[in-house]
Protein backbone atom coordinates (compact mmCIF):
# COMPACT_ATOMS: atom_id res chain seq x y z
CA UNK A 1 0.00 0.00 0.00
CA UNK A 2 0.95 3.31 -1.29
CA UNK A 3 1.44 5.58 1.90
CA UNK A 4 2.58 8.60 0.39
CA UNK A 5 -1.04 10.85 1.00
CA UNK A 6 0.00 13.54 -0.94
CA UNK A 7 -1.80 11.78 -4.37
CA UNK A 8 -5.39 12.89 -4.15
CA UNK A 9 -8.09 9.75 -3.85
CA UNK A 10 -10.36 10.29 -7.12
CA UNK A 11 -14.04 8.71 -7.20
CA UNK A 12 -14.01 8.12 -11.52
CA UNK A 13 -17.53 7.65 -12.52
CA UNK A 14 -19.67 6.54 -15.89
CA UNK A 15 -22.76 7.63 -16.05
CA UNK A 16 -25.75 5.66 -17.94
CA UNK A 17 -29.22 5.94 -18.22
CA UNK A 18 -29.72 2.66 -16.13
CA UNK A 19 -26.40 1.95 -13.99
CA UNK A 20 -23.43 3.55 -13.16
CA UNK A 21 -20.35 2.88 -13.43
CA UNK A 22 -17.17 3.48 -10.55
CA UNK A 23 -13.87 3.40 -9.67
CA UNK A 24 -12.07 4.52 -6.89
CA UNK A 25 -7.97 5.26 -7.23
CA UNK A 26 -5.66 6.71 -4.62
CA UNK A 27 -2.54 7.67 -6.83
CA UNK A 28 -2.22 6.29 -10.53
CA UNK A 29 -1.20 2.70 -9.41
CA UNK A 30 -3.67 2.39 -6.94
CA UNK A 31 -6.52 0.87 -7.02
CA UNK A 32 -9.09 0.76 -3.90
CA UNK A 33 -12.78 -0.23 -5.53
CA UNK A 34 -14.57 -0.58 -8.37
CA UNK A 35 -17.99 -1.40 -9.23
CA UNK A 36 -21.67 -0.95 -10.74
CA UNK A 37 -24.43 0.29 -9.08
CA UNK A 38 -27.83 0.24 -10.57
CA UNK A 39 -30.06 2.97 -10.88
CA UNK A 40 -33.11 0.58 -10.26
CA UNK A 41 -34.79 -0.75 -7.52
CA UNK A 42 -35.63 -3.99 -7.20
CA UNK A 43 -39.01 -3.22 -8.30
CA UNK A 44 -37.45 -2.18 -11.72
CA UNK A 45 -38.28 1.62 -10.59
CA UNK A 46 -36.00 4.61 -11.31
CA UNK A 47 -33.68 5.14 -8.36
CA UNK A 48 -31.96 8.73 -7.82
CA UNK A 49 -28.49 8.58 -8.56
CA UNK A 50 -27.77 10.26 -5.56
CA UNK A 51 -29.17 7.12 -3.34
CA UNK A 52 -26.38 5.43 -4.75
CA UNK A 53 -23.50 7.92 -4.63
CA UNK A 54 -23.85 9.25 -1.11
CA UNK A 55 -22.52 5.78 -0.10
CA UNK A 56 -19.70 6.06 -1.83
CA UNK A 57 -18.75 9.62 -0.89
CA UNK A 58 -19.30 8.86 2.60
CA UNK A 59 -17.17 5.58 2.63
CA UNK A 60 -14.50 6.49 0.68
CA UNK A 61 -14.55 10.56 1.20
CA UNK A 62 -12.37 11.26 -2.06
CA UNK A 63 -10.91 14.32 -3.69
CA UNK A 64 -12.10 14.26 -6.53
CA UNK A 65 -14.80 13.31 -8.43
CA UNK A 66 -14.10 12.74 -12.23
CA UNK A 67 -17.38 12.73 -14.76
CA UNK A 68 -16.58 12.70 -18.80
CA UNK A 69 -17.10 16.44 -20.10
CA UNK A 70 -19.69 14.87 -22.87
CA UNK A 71 -21.64 14.02 -20.08
CA UNK A 72 -22.09 17.91 -19.39
CA UNK A 73 -22.31 18.53 -22.84
CA UNK A 74 -25.39 16.43 -23.33
CA UNK A 75 -27.10 17.87 -20.24
CA UNK A 76 -30.62 16.82 -21.16
CA UNK A 77 -29.52 13.41 -22.12
CA UNK A 78 -28.08 13.06 -19.13
CA UNK A 79 -30.71 13.97 -15.94
CA UNK A 80 -28.53 12.31 -13.80
CA UNK A 81 -25.86 14.91 -13.82
CA UNK A 82 -27.27 17.45 -11.95
CA UNK A 83 -28.61 15.44 -9.27
CA UNK A 84 -24.48 14.08 -9.07
CA UNK A 85 -23.73 17.24 -8.45
CA UNK A 86 -26.17 18.40 -5.78
CA UNK A 87 -25.06 15.26 -4.02
CA UNK A 88 -21.34 15.95 -4.26
CA UNK A 89 -22.04 19.78 -3.09
CA UNK A 90 -23.87 18.32 0.07
CA UNK A 91 -22.01 15.16 0.70
CA UNK A 92 -19.01 16.77 1.01
CA UNK A 93 -19.75 20.42 1.94
CA UNK A 94 -17.48 21.83 -0.92
CA UNK A 95 -14.53 20.24 -0.22
CA UNK A 96 -15.04 17.74 -3.20
CA UNK A 97 -13.89 19.19 -6.55
CA UNK A 98 -15.16 17.68 -9.24
CA UNK A 99 -13.58 17.39 -12.48
CA UNK A 100 -14.23 17.12 -16.54
CA UNK A 101 -12.17 14.82 -18.38
CA UNK A 102 -12.59 14.91 -22.18
CA UNK A 103 -12.45 12.05 -24.52
CA UNK A 104 -9.17 13.69 -25.93
CA UNK A 105 -7.28 13.81 -22.56
CA UNK A 106 -8.55 9.86 -22.72
CA UNK A 107 -6.99 9.54 -26.25
CA UNK A 108 -4.00 10.37 -24.55
CA UNK A 109 -3.09 8.12 -22.62
CA UNK A 110 -2.03 5.99 -25.29
CA UNK A 111 -0.11 7.02 -27.93
CA UNK A 112 -1.55 6.56 -31.67
CA UNK A 113 -4.94 6.86 -29.47
CA UNK A 114 -7.71 4.65 -28.57
CA UNK A 115 -8.95 2.66 -31.69
CA UNK A 116 -12.24 1.68 -29.73
CA UNK A 117 -13.75 0.95 -26.54
CA UNK A 118 -12.95 -2.41 -26.64
CA UNK A 119 -9.49 -1.54 -26.97
CA UNK A 120 -9.22 0.79 -24.26
CA UNK A 121 -11.14 -1.52 -21.70
CA UNK A 122 -8.20 -4.51 -23.14
CA UNK A 123 -5.47 -2.08 -21.75
CA UNK A 124 -6.82 -0.77 -18.36
CA UNK A 125 -7.30 -4.78 -18.00
CA UNK A 126 -3.61 -5.13 -18.79
CA UNK A 127 -2.60 -2.19 -16.30
CA UNK A 128 -4.67 -3.26 -13.73
CA UNK A 129 -5.28 -6.99 -13.30
CA UNK A 130 -7.57 -6.97 -10.58
CA UNK A 131 -10.12 -6.31 -13.43
CA UNK A 132 -9.31 -8.79 -15.59
CA UNK A 133 -11.76 -10.65 -14.67
CA UNK A 134 -14.46 -7.97 -15.30
CA UNK A 135 -13.70 -7.55 -18.52
CA UNK A 136 -16.42 -8.26 -20.92
CA UNK A 137 -16.47 -10.39 -24.38
CA UNK A 138 -16.39 -7.97 -27.21
CA UNK A 139 -19.13 -6.66 -28.73
CA UNK A 140 -19.34 -8.66 -32.28
CA UNK A 141 -22.15 -6.80 -33.54
CA UNK A 142 -22.80 -3.37 -33.94
CA UNK A 143 -26.24 -4.25 -32.37
CA UNK A 144 -25.38 -5.77 -29.59
CA UNK A 145 -26.25 -4.32 -26.40
CA UNK A 146 -22.87 -2.92 -24.21
CA UNK A 147 -21.72 -4.84 -21.30
CA UNK A 148 -23.16 -3.28 -17.66
CA UNK A 149 -19.70 -3.70 -16.76
CA UNK A 150 -17.74 -1.77 -19.62
CA UNK A 151 -18.81 1.40 -17.58
CA UNK A 152 -16.46 0.29 -15.24
CA UNK A 153 -13.30 0.15 -17.97
CA UNK A 154 -14.58 3.81 -19.08
CA UNK A 155 -14.67 4.84 -14.95
CA UNK A 156 -11.16 3.40 -14.55
CA UNK A 157 -10.10 5.43 -18.16
CA UNK A 158 -11.39 8.57 -16.48
CA UNK A 159 -8.95 8.03 -13.88
CA UNK A 160 -6.15 7.22 -15.49
CA UNK A 161 -6.54 10.11 -17.93
CA UNK A 162 -6.67 12.35 -14.59
CA UNK A 163 -3.64 11.06 -13.13
CA UNK A 164 -1.46 11.52 -16.38
CA UNK A 165 -2.89 14.85 -17.13
CA UNK A 166 -2.13 16.17 -13.52
CA UNK A 167 1.38 14.48 -13.96
CA UNK A 168 2.34 16.08 -16.73
CA UNK A 169 1.49 19.43 -15.42
CA UNK A 170 3.93 19.48 -13.19
CA UNK B 1 -3.74 18.56 -2.48
CA UNK B 2 -3.19 15.72 0.73
CA UNK B 3 -5.82 13.43 1.64
CA UNK B 4 -5.57 11.65 4.76
CA UNK B 5 -5.60 7.56 4.54
CA UNK B 6 -8.69 5.85 4.76
CA UNK B 7 -9.67 4.33 8.44
CA UNK B 8 -8.83 1.16 6.59
CA UNK B 9 -8.63 -0.88 3.00
CA UNK B 10 -9.76 -4.22 4.50
CA UNK B 11 -12.25 -4.09 1.33
CA UNK B 12 -9.59 -2.97 -1.24
CA UNK B 13 -7.03 -6.24 -0.17
CA UNK B 14 -10.51 -8.62 0.41
CA UNK B 15 -11.18 -7.47 -3.42
CA UNK B 16 -7.71 -7.98 -4.64
CA UNK B 17 -7.46 -11.38 -3.14
CA UNK B 18 -11.26 -11.92 -5.38
CA UNK B 19 -12.50 -12.94 -1.61
CA UNK B 20 -16.25 -12.42 -0.33
CA UNK B 21 -17.27 -11.16 2.34
CA UNK B 22 -18.46 -14.70 3.52
CA UNK B 23 -15.13 -16.22 2.91
CA UNK B 24 -13.02 -13.78 4.66
CA UNK B 25 -15.23 -14.16 7.76
CA UNK B 26 -14.92 -18.84 7.46
CA UNK B 27 -10.89 -17.77 7.58
CA UNK B 28 -11.79 -14.95 10.07
CA UNK B 29 -13.65 -18.09 12.21
CA UNK B 30 -16.60 -16.04 12.05
CA UNK B 31 -19.67 -17.52 10.34
CA UNK B 32 -21.77 -14.62 9.14
CA UNK B 33 -20.31 -11.81 6.84
CA UNK B 34 -21.71 -9.27 8.76
CA UNK B 35 -18.84 -8.34 11.28
CA UNK B 36 -16.72 -8.31 8.25
CA UNK B 37 -19.15 -5.63 6.00
CA UNK B 38 -18.98 -3.34 9.34
CA UNK B 39 -15.42 -3.51 9.48
CA UNK B 40 -15.09 -2.50 5.50
CA UNK B 41 -18.12 0.35 6.31
CA UNK B 42 -15.95 1.84 9.11
CA UNK B 43 -18.78 1.09 11.91
CA UNK B 44 -17.01 -1.42 13.52
CA UNK B 45 -12.94 -1.60 14.85
CA UNK B 46 -12.07 -5.07 14.73
CA UNK B 47 -10.48 -6.93 18.04
CA UNK B 48 -7.03 -6.90 18.43
CA UNK B 49 -7.54 -11.04 17.62
CA UNK B 50 -9.03 -9.86 14.23
CA UNK B 51 -6.51 -7.49 13.42
CA UNK B 52 -3.49 -9.95 13.64
CA UNK B 53 -5.71 -12.54 11.97
CA UNK B 54 -6.61 -10.26 9.28
CA UNK B 55 -3.07 -9.17 9.09
CA UNK B 56 -1.86 -13.36 8.57
CA UNK B 57 -4.64 -13.71 6.15
CA UNK B 58 -3.42 -10.74 3.92
CA UNK B 59 0.33 -10.82 4.81
CA UNK B 60 0.00 -6.71 4.95
CA UNK B 61 1.02 -5.73 8.64
CA UNK B 62 -2.04 -4.56 11.04
CA UNK B 63 -0.94 -0.80 10.13
CA UNK B 64 -1.36 -0.75 6.41
CA UNK B 65 -4.38 -2.17 6.68
CA UNK B 66 -5.75 0.04 8.81
CA UNK B 67 -3.02 3.46 7.77
CA UNK B 68 -6.14 5.86 8.79
CA UNK B 69 -6.67 4.32 12.09
CA UNK B 70 -3.03 4.18 12.47
CA UNK B 71 -2.38 7.99 11.59
CA UNK B 72 -4.96 9.21 14.23
CA UNK B 73 -3.53 7.03 17.20
CA UNK B 74 0.60 8.18 15.89
CA UNK B 75 -1.09 12.05 16.38
CA UNK B 76 -3.41 12.09 19.19
CA UNK B 77 0.25 10.40 20.82
CA UNK B 78 2.64 13.10 19.52
CA UNK B 79 0.09 15.52 20.73
CA UNK B 80 0.03 13.22 24.32
CA UNK B 81 3.88 12.96 23.81
CA UNK B 82 4.05 16.98 23.80
CA UNK B 83 1.86 17.91 26.77
CA UNK B 84 3.80 15.18 29.04
CA UNK B 85 6.98 16.69 28.13
CA UNK B 86 5.51 20.11 28.84
CA UNK B 87 4.48 18.94 32.05
CA UNK B 88 8.18 17.05 32.70
CA UNK B 89 9.43 20.17 31.80
CA UNK B 90 7.57 22.24 34.14
CA UNK B 91 8.52 20.02 37.32
CA UNK B 92 12.37 20.49 36.59
CA UNK B 93 14.09 22.73 39.63
CA UNK B 94 11.59 21.51 42.13
CA UNK B 95 12.99 18.63 43.48
CA UNK B 96 16.90 17.57 43.03
CA UNK B 97 15.89 13.83 43.40
CA UNK B 98 13.13 13.85 41.45
CA UNK B 99 15.48 16.32 38.20
CA UNK B 100 17.14 13.53 37.81
CA UNK B 101 14.60 10.99 36.59
CA UNK B 102 12.45 14.05 35.14
CA UNK B 103 15.97 14.94 33.19
CA UNK B 104 15.90 11.26 31.75
CA UNK B 105 12.40 11.16 30.86
CA UNK B 106 12.53 14.16 29.01
CA UNK B 107 15.98 12.61 27.35
CA UNK B 108 14.61 9.74 26.54
CA UNK B 109 11.17 11.68 24.94
CA UNK B 110 13.88 14.05 22.86
CA UNK B 111 15.70 11.00 21.62
CA UNK B 112 12.07 9.62 20.53
CA UNK B 113 11.62 12.82 18.34
CA UNK B 114 14.37 12.42 17.37
CA UNK B 115 14.57 8.96 16.56
CA UNK B 116 10.85 9.28 14.71
CA UNK B 117 11.80 12.32 12.83
CA UNK B 118 15.08 10.33 11.50
CA UNK B 119 12.74 7.07 10.66
CA UNK B 120 9.18 7.96 9.64
CA UNK B 121 10.53 9.21 5.82
CA UNK B 122 12.78 5.65 5.73
CA UNK B 123 9.63 3.49 6.50
CA UNK B 124 7.04 5.59 4.16
CA UNK B 125 9.70 4.95 1.40
CA UNK B 126 10.15 1.55 2.08
CA UNK B 127 6.09 0.82 2.56
CA UNK B 128 5.60 3.15 -0.78
CA UNK B 129 8.34 0.50 -2.23
CA UNK B 130 6.45 -2.38 -1.45
CA UNK B 131 3.30 -1.39 -2.86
Amino acid sequence: MNLNSATPRVLALDLRSRSMGFVVFEGPDELLDWGVRSLRDVAGRSVPVGHRLAPLLSEFQPTVVLLKSSAQERLRRKPHLEDVLDTIESEGDGRIAVRFISPQQIDGLFHGGVRNKNYLAAQVAKAFPDLAWKLPAPRIKIWQREHYRMSIFDAAALALAYYGHRASER
Amino acid sequence: MSTSKLTNYLRTYRRRAGLSQRELAFLLGVSVRGPVSEMEKRRRMPLLRTALALEAIFGIPAGDLFAGLRETITSDIEERVDQLAAQLGSKVGTNKRRDYHTARKLAWLEARRRSFAIHEPQQRHAASSRA
